[in-house]
């Protein structure tokens, strides 16, 4: 038989299945749904109940609620406490009192609000960079421990570098989103973005080195329950103070953000972002804040160890890390509204004369003590 | 039909949008003349629009409304109209003071335009200059009209 013979053949064969059996199939289909529904919600039902840890992990505290409410609260707290520092009131009207409805207002107001692409711009880059901007630090706060068995994402002992593996990756997209958007002003708040986070980034590997070195392991649950007798923060007070500085310089606030100076450049390299891709940029600041601070309050304020009183240790609690983490929040929101913003050149100096040579002398101090406890 | 059932879905998002449009005006302001102390005491201690979700902002990109304070001479109207051009689509025009309403001292000048031949204006703001309490009611007005105007129905009642 010749090739078009067959053709018709298999047509013919489809014509009469669609005809006789399809039918059949979809009643018996039909017929079999009233017992399917419940099977499948039985399913549904089984993979909830089985994987409720993991789902609480993605959906409520270290993932997406926890980060999301992280940010609306740190954005209103902000803007609130900053206008109290000013003797001003703040968001007032918007809510029935405090204006506690502000970030929603002003979130739904840029999400319906007309994006600029630029015509130079490259644009795939530029639609994925407000995306991938608060996703690399979200990915690292999921190696967090906010519990000795909460963790979501277990690396294997190998959690503090993985953690500083994935947050370096952070400064690289928004560098390219300054690129992408081909303006003078991003491609300069670009390069100072990446000025930054080379003198901020190394001071903060380095005590966070020395802070593994104490503890004697890799791993954050490790790190925290080697600080039971004592927090790191007084063993290692100069990396504790360096650690500090090195997370709000991190975080680009306000003493540091230079990249996004409104005097000088217009607002750095989120200039040409607008309407709903900007509010992704804001958020993702808050999210690395959130990602440095936690690794702060793990390897310095000891996690989610309570504080003992009078030699009582009180029961470990994800409660701690919260309270550690408002406490640490409030501090820095304080440091906003005291300090002015230093130059470039300034912070530069800052990173690399005076942070580095602590955090190293830091590290020699450890290695010290480290030999001492052996002996 | 379909409309019957659509309409009260679209007036629940209507009121959400204009809420939010209407508690989260940010202004570049365009400052090229002496009302400028008075829009500072705006935000000032004393005067606060940020109770009114008003954040002055120093990028155009991410703004909504532009307020106009001082002068515009022919050569700095092309400017407004750039910045004009630079803003997202729900956008809004404030002119405050009596130079960028109608020319104000300078009417007879051969150099000064008044901004409503630029631009689309909003809401004017009158006084020589206005006071801080005359610019926040400038900003409540604004912000009536969001509430009335900018909905998905806008313009169609």
């Amino acid at each position: 038989m010749d090739v078009v013979t067959l053709i018709w053949l298999y047509i013919l064969g489809l014509v009469r299945w669609l005809l006789k059996e399809a039918p059949l199939q979809v009643i018996n289909f039909i017929r079999s749904l009233p017992t399917l529904i419940p099977e499948l919600l039985k399913w549904l039902w089984d993979f909830i109940w089985f994987n409720f840890k993991p789902l609480a992990q993605i959906i409520v505290i270290p993932g997406l609620a926890f980060i999301l409410l992280f940010a609306m609260i740190a954005v209103w707290f902000e803007r609130k406490f900053l206008a109290r520092a000013m003797l001003r009131i703040g968001p007032y009207y918007c809510g029935k009192r405090s204006g506690w409805l502000q970030v929603i207002a002003d979130f739904l107001k840029l999400f319906f609000k007309e994006f600029v692409i630029p015509d130079d711009a490259e644009k795939a880059l530029f639609l994925a960079a407000p995306v991938l901007l608060p996703t690399i630090p979200a990915l690292a706060i999921t190696l967090i421990p906010f519990d000795s068995n909460w963790v979501l994402f277990d690396a294997g002992g190998l959690s503090l570098p993985v953690f500083l593996a994935i947050a370096g990756l952070a400064p690289v997209i928004p560098i390219f989103a300054g690129w992408a958007a081909n303006n003078k002003y991003t491609i300069i708040g670009s390069f100072r973005t990446a000025y930054l986070y080379v003198s901020g980034e190394i001071p903060l590997v380095i005590c966070a080195a020395a802070s593994a070195l104490l503890a004697g392991s890799l791993d954050l649950v490790e790190i925290v329950e080697a600080q039971r007798p004592l927090w790191f923060a007084i063993p290692q007070f100069i990396g504790f103070l360096v650690f500090f500085v090195g997370l709000i310089l991190e975080a680009e606030r306000t003493p540091f953000d230079v990249p996004t100076a409104e005097t000088e450049l217009v607002i750095g390299w989120r200039t040409e972002f607008s309407g709903v891709l900007f509010g992704f940029t804001m958020m993702a600041e808050y999210v690395s804040f959130l990602g440095w601070t936690l690794l702060f309050i793990v390897l310095y304020l000891g996690g989610y160890l309570g504080p003992s009183l009078l030699g009582v240790p009180l029961y470990d609690h994800i409660f701690w890390m919260l309270l550690k983490l408002a406490v640490v929040v409030v501090i820095v929101v304080l440091i906003r509204t005291v300090y002015p913003r230093l130059r470039l050149d300034q912070t530069l100096r800052l990173g690399w004369n005076y942070l580095m040579p602590l955090s190293l002398l830091n590290l020699f101090l450890t290695l010290i003590l480290k030999w001492g406890l052996m002996i | 039909m379909a409309e019957r059932f659509a309409a009260p879905i679209y007036g629940v998002i209507d009121y959400l949008l204009t809420w939010a449009r209407k508690f989260s005006i940010w202004p570049v302001h365009f400052v090229t003349g002496c009302c400028s102390p008075e829009f500072m005491q705006v935000s000032g201690s004393r005067f606060d629009m940020e109770r009114l979700g008003v954040l002055p902002f120093a990028s155009v990109r991410q703004c909504d409304c532009i307020m106009v304070v001082g002068v515009i001479s022919r050569k700095m109207g092309e400017r407004v109209k750039y910045l004009y051009e630079q803003m997202g689509e729900p956008k809004f025009v404030v002119s405050v003071g009596a130079c960028p309403t109608g020319r104000g001292p300078f009417y007879d000048s051969y150099a000064t335009v008044a901004i409503d031949d630029l631009v689309p204006v909003d809401v004017y703001i009158p006084g020589c200059p206005p006071r801080p309490e005359a610019i926040i009611h400038g900003l409540m007005l604004l912000q009536e009209k969001i509430r009335k105007e900018c909905g998905f129905h806008a313009g169609k009642e």
